[in-house]
């Protein structure tokens, strides 16, 4: 599981916005303007070994409810997943609406 | 001027974010001054050998050291322009760079050197939309106005191949005596070549006419000005937008927001989100604005940035602006004061004429909406 290298987060007068670079422009041309929680979801996708991980460390940094927990993450990475933003997601493969 | 042309609603809400931070979220860089034209009205080119006696061209490993202290300042919207950018050495090095840093680039450009070995490249690697500045509509404009016979044709061919290959591009065109036959003209680019196009009908007063009546400058006088504006919008928002545009218009006119009559500040984003770096790396508020003025190079980009803003603060507006009815229909700001008038603090003729004479024709507008004519142009 990882982030897209030609994407970069950035914080711009406190708002998170992620930002095409290189040729992934060709995909978007634009920007995504993240939440705080997104954000920090955002961060985990290079470290966490599996997409569980990054639920417990939401529920860690957030007061979440655990099933609403899990249903944003893999929502908001499966959006993220087919637009090549973020990859190698195994349970991606299996189709997150499953899930 | 508008910092960010045509933003999105999220470029808005982040900019609006940016200036209540002071946060330099917006900037250009003249990258140098040097152009393949000659227009008569530029304020910024100078030949090479006029370049040399005031300076050297900084390289682009000195742009990126900038660009390096602009990302940790919170540069996102980055606008490089000139002169002609495409003809900066290393343009395209520069360019990739400043993108991996995570800045959103527009350029400004004649558009006559596109070809397809740069379209390729700008295809592949998007800017958020390439600017094209039309000066006419026809070879004997280019030849006569920009000193550059052929151009007309060279930036249509600009045009098609960054379209060609997937780049945004935004037409604009200002509209001065010598052209004011062509507003019409330079509209129906929009419908044939698929893209949006923006004229602009109010120029600053060119420094070696200020003095002079408003018959007798290159500019339109302001009432003119004010009609072919206002022709324009009705054109460009059509007639479903055009209506509300009038009516809110003349609502606020008539129903003026109490506002004190004080001196105000700058109300634009200039030196509160918003930069323009020079060739030379003289940071300054706008374009336009001489002073107050800092050298990234000298100071790094942070100090200057702090610089800006402070001496930003102190510009005061006239209350009378401040506080006018017609606020919302007059284009007056530091900027334009200060070139009208000389001084920030006055307020400029021209801009009270033709701030009375767009309410004139909006009142009109609004009389035959009401009456359920079709809105016809006049």
């Amino acid at each position: 599981m990882k982030t897209n290298s030609e994407y970069m987060l950035r914080e711009i007068a406190g708002e998170a916005v992620l930002i095409p670079t290189g040729s992934a422009s060709q995909q978007l041309n634009g920007m995504i303007r993240l939440t705080d929680t997104a954000a920090f979801i955002w961060k985990q996708v290079d470290t966490a070994v599996d997409l569980e991980e990054i639920v417990a460390r939401v529920r860690d940094e957030f007061d979440v409810d655990e099933e609403i927990a899990r249903r944003d993450i893999y929502g908001f990475l499966h959006e993220l997943y087919i637009r090549d933003i973020v990859q190698d997601i195994p349970e991606m493969d299996q189709g997150a609406d499953n899930l | 001027m508008e910092p960010l042309e045509g933003a999105t609603t999220v470029e808005r809400m982040l900019l609006d974010q940016a200036r209540r931070t002071y946060t330099p979220a917006n900037g250009s860089i003249e990258l140098l001054p040097l152009c393949n034209m000659n227009c008569d009205m530029c304020y910024v080119r100078l030949s090479r050998e006029e370049m040399e006696r005031q300076g050297k061209l900084r390289t682009a490993d000195e742009w990126l050291e900038i660009g390096r202290q602009m990302k940790e300042a919170g540069v996102l919207f980055l606008l490089l322009t000139g002169g002609e950018p495409f003809l900066y050495p290393d343009f395209r090095r520069l360019y990739l760079e400043l993108r991996k840093m995570g800045m959103i680039i527009t350029i400004n450009t004649n558009g006559t050197l596109i070809d397809e070995d740069l379209a390729v490249f700008l295809g592949k690697y998007k800017p958020r939309r390439v600017n094209i500045t039309l000066y006419g509509t026809d070879e004997e404009t280019y030849a006569s106005l920009c000193h550059y016979p052929g151009g007309y044709e060279k930036t249509l061919r600009g045009i098609r191949l960054l379209r060609e290959h997937g780049v945004d591009v935004k037409v604009g065109g200002s509209l001065t005596r010598a052209n004011r036959a062509d507003l019409d003209k330079l509209l129906d680019v929009e419908k044939e070549l698929g893209i949006p196009v923006r004229v602009d009908t109010y120029m600053m007063p060119a420094t070696r006419e200020r003095d002079l009546p408003y018959n007798m400058q290159s500019r339109l006088d302001p009432e003119e000005a004010a009609r072919a504006r206002i022709h324009a919008l009705k054109r460009e928002m059509g007639p479903e937008l055009f209506p509300q545009y009038v009516q809110q218009s003349v609502y606020r006119a008539d129903h003026p927001e109490p506002v004190e009559s004080a001196p105000g500040h700058m109300s634009c984003m200039a030196g509160q989100c918003s930069f323009t770096i020079n060739w030379q790396g003289e940071m300054r508020p706008c374009v336009i604005l001489s002073e107050p003025a800092a050298s990234v190079f000298d100071m790094g980009f942070e100090a200057a940035w702090k610089y800006i803003v402070e001496e930003t603060h102190k510009i005061l507006l006239n209350a009378k602006c401040t506080s006018c009815h017609m606020r919302h229909l007059c284009r007056t700001c530091a900027a334009s004061a200060l070139l009208e008038t000389g001084s920030y603090g006055g307020v400029p003729d021209y801009m009270c004429r033709y701030a009375e004479e767009s309410l004139r024709i909006l009142r009109e507008e609004w009389e035959n909406i009401q009456n359920g004519q079709d809105i016809s142009d006049r």
